[in-house]
């Protein structure tokens, strides 16, 4: 591939991403107040954004870090709860032009996140690294900057305008769920059966952290549906 | 440095080995395609497990106001089954959660 060829997918990339830096940009002021409330800094809660660009696991890590967890309960959070990236990584790897240098197949590793997926992974074939860079370098800043923000407003904006926003992330969460879920009986099923195992959890274990519950339930309840509904590779492809 | 701080950074740093490990995993030893029936199941079935159990009862105490938060799970769903997507069910909750808030 020419230089040339890599500028134009770079613009494309950065042009195409700009619905998800204001999108990122709204969601992540949610982020920072909630980062805010767990006590970190303002700095520190952009650095996280900065580093991690992930909605869900930046979720869970402030609450274990408000519980103060330990270091390898956040990280194992952070693999359970994106474990999705490492199919989404397949996907797109098998989506570039065959050859592709190792430095080029990181540019698109570190752009994964589910929205920059979905946009890559819907794009024209072959996939080119640098249309992933570009996504990211339009999307991260949104959400680094929203991030800063949030936590720096948070003390600003009104108590019952910070406790609306406090559910914007569960709200997004949820609707992440049941949106793809509703095409599927199964999937259906399984949401059900996973929020209810999260509330008996709660109930029956208190003492369990939040981040050992993600795990545990991830890996127990996706081991039974994949032995009860092992899938073709055809019905993944409609997700 | 305070031994909070230093906590939060090592935290930060923790989280952000793991979740970028899992992005270039792929990259680093993938040469085809997973054709495991269970891993390629696992791994499409665990994103909705992870976000249902995180969702789930959370939202209910994300706002302190048990009646407006549940109401705000109600919408989000019902959202989830028009062709709103995802901007507009998120912040359209929110807006509805705080009008619930001036009723509860």
């Amino acid at each position: 591939m020419t230089y040339e060829e890599d500028d134009r997918a770079f613009l494309r990339g950065f042009r195409d991403a700009f619905p998800i830096f204001v999108s990122y940009f709204t969601v992540s002021l949610a982020v920072g107040i909630n980062a805010k409330n767990a006590g970190l800094s303002v700095l520190q809660s952009g650095l996280m954004s900065f580093l991690n660009l992930t909605s869900t696991g930046q979720a869970a890590g402030i609450e274990i870090i408000k519980n103060h967890g330990a270091f390898l309960e956040l990280a194992l959070s952070q693999i359970a709860i994106n474990l999705r990236y490492l199919l989404m990584g397949t996907a797109l790897a098998v989506r570039l032009r065959p050859g592709q240098s190792l430095g080029r197949r990181l540019l698109v590793s570190i752009g994964i996140t589910d929205e920059i997926f979905a946009l890559s992974a819907s794009g024209p074939k072959p996939l080119s690294p640098l249309y992933v860079f570009g996504c990211y370098c339009m999307s991260m800043p949104g959400w680094t900057i929203g991030t800063m923000i949030g936590a720096a407003l948070g003390n600003i904006l009104p108590l019952s305008v910070v406790s609306a926003l406090s559910i914007a992330l569960y709200a997004m969460f949820t609707y992440l769920v049941i949106e793809p879920a509703k095409k599927s009986r199964i999937l259906v099923g399984l949401v059900i059966v996973s929020m209810l195992m999260s509330l008996l959890t709660d109930r029956l274990l208190p003492a369990l952290s939040f981040g050992m519950k993600v795990i545990i339930l991830t890996v127990v309840i996706a081991t039974v549906a994949s032995i009860l509904f092992p899938i073709a590779e055809e019905e993944e492809k409609n997700d | 440095m305070t031994d909070g701080n230093l906590y939060i950074y090592l935290s930060i740093i923790s989280m952000a080995v793991a979740t970028n490990l899992v992005r270039v995993l792929p990259s680093l030893l993938l040469k085809r395609p997973i054709r495991n029936t269970f891993i390629r199941s696992f791994l499409y079935y665990a994103p909705y497990v992870t976000l249902s159990v995180m969702a789930f009862p959370s939202i209910l105490y994300s706002t302190g106001n048990f009646y407006g938060a549940l109401t705000g799970f109600i919408c989000v769903i019902l959202l989830s089954f028009t062709k709103a997507g995802m901007f507009i069910s998120t912040f359209g909750t929110c807006l509805i959660v705080y009008l619930a808030q001036l009723v509860f």
